[in-house]
């Protein structure tokens, strides 16, 4: 069945292209053609989704096969959503306009946590049952990937099964295997037993939990005899030669990331204490800059971006940068280069001067805490004097707007630590006014935001409280107050959606009945902070009689059964417990290229201590 | 090398906006590798100019846009290109060569020719009855966005009645364009409909310019 939108509603739309397709490198297949059709969802709006490299990348692997059709799915934005509903059109995939309630797959990516209510809202529109015990034969089967799956605990009823780890390993065994079993008349269910054959695939409704009298987790244990008991995560060994998309789909309507993208490495050698994807994502896989000149090449010639940008969590720290910038710069001298997450430093505000061509953008710093002290317990290797050298260079170099990001409410934080985000902003303040006049350019501007800390999982600080919500204003009130230069700008987020998405990250399986009533309540783009709405969840908690305080302000023992405990990652328990007490002791940890601090990853795969010996 | 190419726009592609197009052939043109002329500065782009911007909604015969290329290139060699490139729903037709110091595209045209679909039946007559008015006078909102009384008969030369749903419509286009919908606009008015522009069909066939008194296409400049 196609669906067909009548231009009455698509022109009644703001932004009617985010529901229309038909984009230069869309994949186009005929549906009679294929045996499995895969609706790739991101729970955001299409600009959002669009910008997103690791669904680019899965939405061209699973089209490589001639046997799938992978198509696309985004959150119909509220004035679409009303109208779809008014008009019962059911939600439907972009590339052939099919009711998502047809596919066999709906394959959900969980980037943020505030993104879940939008999952049951895309599934509501698709007429599917949003429990998996409600769904039949005729429902697509639901799956989930992504960061959050590393949680999937307050998803649990909803999604079918859960894939830990990076796509590209895995899917073709798993659609290879439905493949078999459809084939020969198999069920849903014959499928999903036989999935857990399968590192890195969870099957929730597999698992039993019970809870002690207190709350927490008395045991957590598989009620099927295939179902293992730990779930390790799946990851691409060898970068260089893992697939990677040279024809990417190219947006009709400008979206968040309008550019080619292209990945540097994968993972990241600092181990930050309060950085989930330092962990999940280890061990650090670099790319070979060979390889990656020839697909900034090809991307570029297939798609007629004006703009590459070369990502990763430290760009930095990608050993040949050098490399890779000249052939950029040499071969696409008309191509505009981006290269964020770069540290400051001489190297990088030379490379700065000819990405940017003389037009000076900002520059941006994240020592994330105010004070030395603080920045050692998160283990965020960057000094006072890092920072005032490097912004005293910039300064002389012609720049005058800096950026400052910071968090509040990290283990230990003091009032001290919060004045010294205050104490740091005057410092570059004083630095501009030591240049010379006739040196410097004439508008400083720093601008200085904090956001509030989230304990993840996987990370040293998932056993620590979170702030309440009293002692996040309480600091954003007294920066507020400290902040008296004109030439500082003091930015903050809001307390309550940080409050909030500290719970859904930590959260268990009684959690998933509380997404449940707050998209009941009308909560959805619960991320986009002008429509969320608070009190939408307040009343969810309340109705599902849950104290959201249990997973938010909590100290958690070492001993205690977390949620997540049963998936493997690679790093131990015992190594994130012993850096959280680093922490506390304010010990650093070095990174991995100058010593392995032994996380455990070498378990499964070689580390980037080991790169030495390749 | 100054070229002058005609394309249409068509399907789904009638929901993106000007600026969305023109970003989208910009992408389309280094794609495909076509030796275009790029403005200087931070964010080169290359140099395109367009007749007349189309309406959301609408659907086109003819667009065009003039452009200069720095080397030699075959037209139909650059249509056949871009063709395999350019996403459903939009073509290239036609290319011509022009004079260095032939006027743009944009400083030319003086008329359009549009089919309306419309939502509701009308009858020969009430088409005759609304073009024998002495003036037909509108609301236009203007630039600084103040309501303004316009008469746009002058700029009506043909109402044509097609079949009871069916409109076609030549009108003056460019310096003093009289939008289609406005057309539309003041007709229910003068039979007493009610109006909703996201209900009718707009189609444009051609872009004109004026040479003795002719109307030419602009592709025959
Ligand atoms: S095993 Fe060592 S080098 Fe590898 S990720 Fe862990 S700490 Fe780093």
């Amino acid at each position: 069945m196609r669906i067909d939108i009548p231009q009455k509603i698509l022109l009644e739309v703001e932004k009617p292209a985010r529901y229309i397709g038909n984009e230069m490198n869309m994949v186009k297949k005929n549906p009679e053609d294929v045996d499995i059709r895969f609706a790739y969802c991101f729970p955001d709006v299409y600009e959002v989704g669009m910008s997103h490299i690791g669904s680019t990348i899965l939405y061209h692997f699973l089209n490589e096969r001639e046997d799938t059709y992978c198509e696309r799915v985004y959150s119909p934005w509220h004035d679409m959503e009303e109208k779809m509903r008014e008009n019962n059109i059911p939600m439907y995939a972009l590339e052939t306009y099919t009711p998502i309630k047809e596919f066999d797959f709906l394959g959900f990516t969980l980037q943020y946590e505030m993104s879940y209510t939008n999952i049951l809202n895309i599934l509501d529109l698709g007429g599917i049952p949003k429990y998996s015990k409600d769904r039949t034969e005729e429902d697509p089967l639901v799956i989930a990937g992504g960061p959050c799956a590393y949680n999937p605990e307050p998803l649990a009823p909803f999604v079918d099964f859960f894939y830990i780890g990076e796509g590209e390993v895995l899917y073709y065994e798993i659609l290879d295997l439905y493949k078999a079993i459809r084939s020969k008349g198999g069920s849903k269910e014959d499928f999903l037993e036989k999935v857990l054959q399968f590192e890195g695939v969870y099957v929730p409704k597999f698992y039993d939990v019970q809870y002690k009298e207190n709350g927490e987790i008395e045991s957590f244990t598989p009620n099927h005899p295939d179902a293992k008991e730990k779930i390790k995560k799946v990851h691409v060994k060898d970068v260089d030669n893992s697939y990677y998309p040279t024809n990417p789909i190219m947006p009709l309507i400008q979206v968040v990331h309008d550019r080619a993208v292209i990945e540097l490495f994968r993972g990241c050698i600092r181990g930050c204490r309060f950085c989930q994807a330092g962990m999940i994502y280890r061990p650090v896989r670099q790319k070979d800059p060979k390889k990656l000149a020839k697909l900034a090449d090809d991307i570029l010639g297939n798609t007629g971006y004006e703009e590459v940008s070369l990502i990763s969590l430290s760009s930095s720290d990608y050993t040949d940068l050098n490399e890779i910038t000249d052939h950029l710069f040499d071969k696409h001298c008309d191509v505009n280069l981006s290269l964020p997450s770069l540290r400051v430093d001489e190297f990088s505000l030379d490379l700065m001067d000819r990405l940017s061509k003389g037009k000076k953008s900002s520059l941006t710093f994240a020592p994330e805490a105010g004070t030395q002290r603080l920045r050692d317990v998160i283990n965020k290797n960057i000094s006072e004097d890092d920072i005032l050298s490097g912004v005293a260079l910039a300064f002389k170099g012609g720049w005058d707007k800096v950026k400052l990001y910071f968090m509040m409410g990290l283990p230990t934080e003091t009032m001290e630590d919060i004045s010294g985000i205050k104490d740091l902003a005057y410092s570059i303040v004083d630095q501009y006014f030591g240049v010379p006049k006739e040196e410097r350019a004439r508008n400083l501007k720093v601008t200085v935001s904090t956001s509030f800390f989230v304990p993840k999982p996987f990370t040293p600080f998932q056993w620590f409280p979170q702030n309440t919500y009293d002692e996040f204003m309480a600091k954003q009130a007294l920066l507020n107050s400290e902040i008296r230069n004109r030439k500082i700008q003091y930015n903050c987020h809001d307390a309550k959606l940080s409050a909030l998405e500290g719970i859904v990250a930590r959260g268990d399986r009684r959690v998933a009945d509380v997404i449940y009533h707050a998209w009941k309540n009308g909560s959805k783009f619960d991320g986009w902070s002008d429509h969320f709405v608070y009190d939408k969840w307040v009343k969810a908690f309340e109705e599902c009689n849950i104290d959201g305080d249990f997973y938010h302000t909590r100290e958690r023992s070492y001993d205690e059964i977390l949620p997540w405990d049963f998936i493997n990652i690679g790093v131990t328990k015992a190594f994130l417990w012993k850096e959280f007490e680093k922490a506390i002791n304010e010990e650093v940890t070095p990174n991995c290229r100058e010593k392995c601090s032994n996380c455990g990853v070498s378990k499964i795969d070689k580390g980037a201590c080991y790169e030495k010996e390749n | 090398m100054r070229k002058r190419i005609k394309f249409n726009k068509h399907g789904q592609l009638k929901y993106i906006g000007h600026l969305d197009l023109q970003r989208l052939l910009h992408r389309a043109l280094r794609k495909a590798e076509i030796p275009v002329e790029y403005s200087k500065g931070f964010n080169p782009h290359p140099i395109t100019s367009f007749a007349q911007p189309l309406s959301l909604g609408f659907i086109s015969e003819a667009e065009y846009m003039d452009m200069t290329l720095t080397d030699n290139y075959d037209n139909q060699h650059l249509i056949d290109k871009m063709n395999t490139i350019l996403p459903e729903g939009l073509r290239f037709i036609d290319a011509i060569d022009l004079a260095d110091k032939a006027p743009k595209a944009m400083a030319i045209v003086e008329a359009a020719r549009y089919t309306i679909t419309l939502d509701q039946d009308i009858d020969k007559e009430e088409i005759q009855a609304f073009m024998n008015q002495e003036e037909i006078l509108v609301e236009k909102m203007t630039k600084k966005k103040r309501l303004k009384t316009i008469d746009i008969k002058p700029g009506i030369y043909e109402l044509i009645y097609k079949d009871s749903t069916t409109l076609e419509v030549f009108c003056s286009a460019g310096s003093s364009n009289v939008k289609p919908q406005l057309i539309v606009k003041a007709l229910y008015d003068f039979i007493d409909l009610i109006f909703d522009e996201h209900l009718l069909k707009f189609k444009r066939h051609d872009l004109y310019l004026k040479r003795e008194d002719q109307f030419i296409p602009l592709i025959d400049a």
